[in-house]
């Protein structure tokens, strides 16, 4: 079996790769991608600990979490449909009328 | 592994989750209200009923729990507590829910939602913030926290005549799961770190010092992270202000009292509970979001036209002098908790107040848009002058003792500096709060329009405004309540 810490290392770095995206990606469903792949380095990291530790509470979690992650999509894409059909477009860069 | 267990609930159980049982219930009744009746007005009246039903049976449950000794106790299976800190907070919500019910009727109608949609959605979130209290571990944290959220992504944008709600809707949405994408991250390295998402457990192991590895340290800044970007605490506040504006009013209300108290709640009980120990790693990360929020808060709310904005901003502030609290001993705790309801209820009266103002589609918006109406309507100025006292912290209200408390407490323990702080950012609160009392009282050339209040919503306006002034002349039964609340938690 490889170290945990490796993939302790991908996880971080998926975590790294899904704040990256929100912060700079324009088109709002990479957005909600970027999001799930967050919640997902989190499973991972969950999963790693639970091997790590001998133990199933890591492994529970990651079952919850994953639940969590489906209902976050579908009100995610319900959001970004009704902004769609009020601009016409999935672009963030047209939500500004809030500001100051 | 490989032996079975039993299912870890006890007789009593289902009695200490009593107000969360009422509430979900009181949800899927409104949804089973939504298909069993087509006329609307057969609709709205049992939607009423059962949601006054739902939050009345909430506060009655809460109220039944066997406190016995007064300690914490854990149930199923150590997932969730029972003790006066969770009545405590119950009573609170129950509260919010029967004013939400009555008062924020007529904005839910206004913004062209339908009472019973709006009502279900409602009481799905409050479900989750009745479980931000007894949370016994990071596990029912996190699931608490995504109950109460996600109902709210929803209700954000669910005024179809607005043309910010959707806005509003995405960036709550967004910034919200990334939130809860830290806070999640969080809990895998404090796992990863102890083994256990117990609070208990996690006290005792952090409390040793044995385990004071990297991954504890950046597992609980990410957690305190995310509870602040809920309690909307500098700098995870970017939100608050186009979020709280875009909202329809009803819903802004819910998130300016529910979802604060609740994270509150939350926060409160992660860092005064069994897992105080942890505090002193991140007292200086917390100190910084203290000084910050007040800063940023009222200095931001100065600038402001807008009430709602307005009324975000120092939301913002006062996020950061209830965290204050937590800085001192477990007076300090409890100064945090005592701040905690005088807030409640004074947002939700200011709230309350701001949403029957307003004619046909359009609410009063600009703090000049209530110029001269306290002319016009002498009585529901005053009970708004007294929710903006209370929240500017001017004696004889709660907001006034809550502030002392809080300030007390800091200067007790030697955090002088940040205690002046605070008295001087409240002098800049006290500035923004008088513009609106002088624009209601001292200009009359405004001709403000104010909805018609049923004899319910006066009543449950002027309940709140005793109970704020109450708060602030008698304030020694609450105190001694919150006390014994906090002395429960550790």
């Amino acid at each position: 079996m490889p170290a945990p810490l490796e993939y302790l290392a991908v996880s971080c770095i998926l975590f790294g790769i899904g704040i990256a995206g929100v912060l700079t990606r324009r088109n709002l469903l990479v957005i909600l991608m970027s999001i799930e792949l967050m919640l997902n380095s989190a499973n991972l990291a969950f999963l790693t600990f639970s091997r790590l530790h001998g133990q199933l509470h890591g492994q529970v979690i990651a079952i919850f979490v994953m639940t969590v992650a489906a209902a976050e999509a579908a009100i995610g894409l319900a959001i970004v449909v009704a902004l769609f059909r009020q601009t016409g477009s999935v672009r963030i860069d047209e939500a500004t009328r809030l500001r100051g | 592994m490989g032996t079975p267990i039993p299912l870890p609930i006890m007789p009593g159980d289902l009695t200490a989750i009593g107000p969360l049982l009422a509430v979900v219930i009181a949800a899927a009744g409104f949804l089973a209200v939504d298909m069993a009746f087509t006329r609307e007005e057969l609709k709205n009246r049992w939607t009423f009923i059962i949601g006054i039903i739902g939050a009345a049976l909430a506060a009655v449950t809460a109220l039944m729990l066997d406190i016995g000794t007064g300690e914490s106790r854990l149930i199923l299976g150590e997932a969730l507590y029972a003790d006066l800190y969770t009545v405590f907070f119950d009573l609170l919500f129950a509260l919010l829910m029967g004013a939400s019910l009555v008062l924020s009727w007529t904005a839910v109608e206004r913004a062209r939602m339908k009472p019973v949609e709006f009502y279900s959605l409602a009481a799905f979130s409050f479900a989750g913030m009745f479980l931000t209290s007894r949370a016994a571990d990071l596990l029912s944290l996190f699931l608490a926290i995504e109950l109460l959220s996600m109902p709210l992504y929803v209700l954000a944008g669910f005024a179809t005549t607005s043309k910010t709600g959707r806005e509003a809707a995405l960036k709550y949405f967004v910034l919200g799961s990334v939130a809860s994408a830290i806070l999640l991250f969080g809990i895998a390295l404090m796992y990863g770190g102890t083994g256990s998402i117990d609070y208990v457990e996690l006290g005792a192991q952090v409390s040793s010092g044995g385990r004071d590895s990297p991954l504890v340290l950046a597992g609980l800044a990410l957690i305190l992270a995310g509870l602040a970007f809920k309690v909307g605490a500098v700098p995870f506040h970017m939100w608050t202000p186009d979020v709280y504006e875009g909202s329809p009013t009803a819903v802004t209300a819910l998130m300016a009292t529910g979802v604060k108290a609740a994270g509150l709640a939350a926060a409160i009980r992660f860092l005064a509970g069994p897992m105080a120990a942890a505090l002193s790693y991140v007292s200086v990360m917390l100190w910084w979001i203290v000084a910050l929020s007040m800063v940023v808060g009222n200095a931001g709310a100065m600038l402001q036209s807008n009430v709602k904005r307005l009324l975000a901003y120092s939301s913002i502030a006062h996020a950061g002098y209830i965290l204050m609290g937590l800085l001192g001993d477990s007076l300090g705790t409890a100064a945090a908790v005592y701040y905690t309801a005088v807030y409640v209820l004074s947002v939700a009266g200011a709230f309350g107040v701001v949403q029957y103002f307003g004619d046909g589609d359009r609410e009063l918006e600009t703090v000049d848009d209530f110029n001269g109406a306290a002319k016009r309507h002498p009585w529901i100025s005053l009970l708004f002058t007294i929710f903006l006292l209370s929240l500017a912290g001017i004696p004889p209200t709660g907001g006034f003792v809550a502030k002392f408390f809080v300030f007390g407490s800091a200067i007790q323990t030697g955090h002088i500096g940040l205690a002046l702080l605070g008295v001087l950012t409240s002098v800049i609160g006290i500035y923004y709060y008088l513009r609106l009392v002088i624009a209601m009282w001292m200009k009359d050339e405004g001709r403000p329009v104010l909805a018609e209040l049923s004899p319910t919503s006066w009543v449950v306006l002027g309940l709140l405004a005793a109970s704020v002034l109450a708060l602030g002349c008698m304030p020694g039964w609450l105190w001694l309540i919150v006390q014994s609340a906090v002395v429960s938690l550790v």
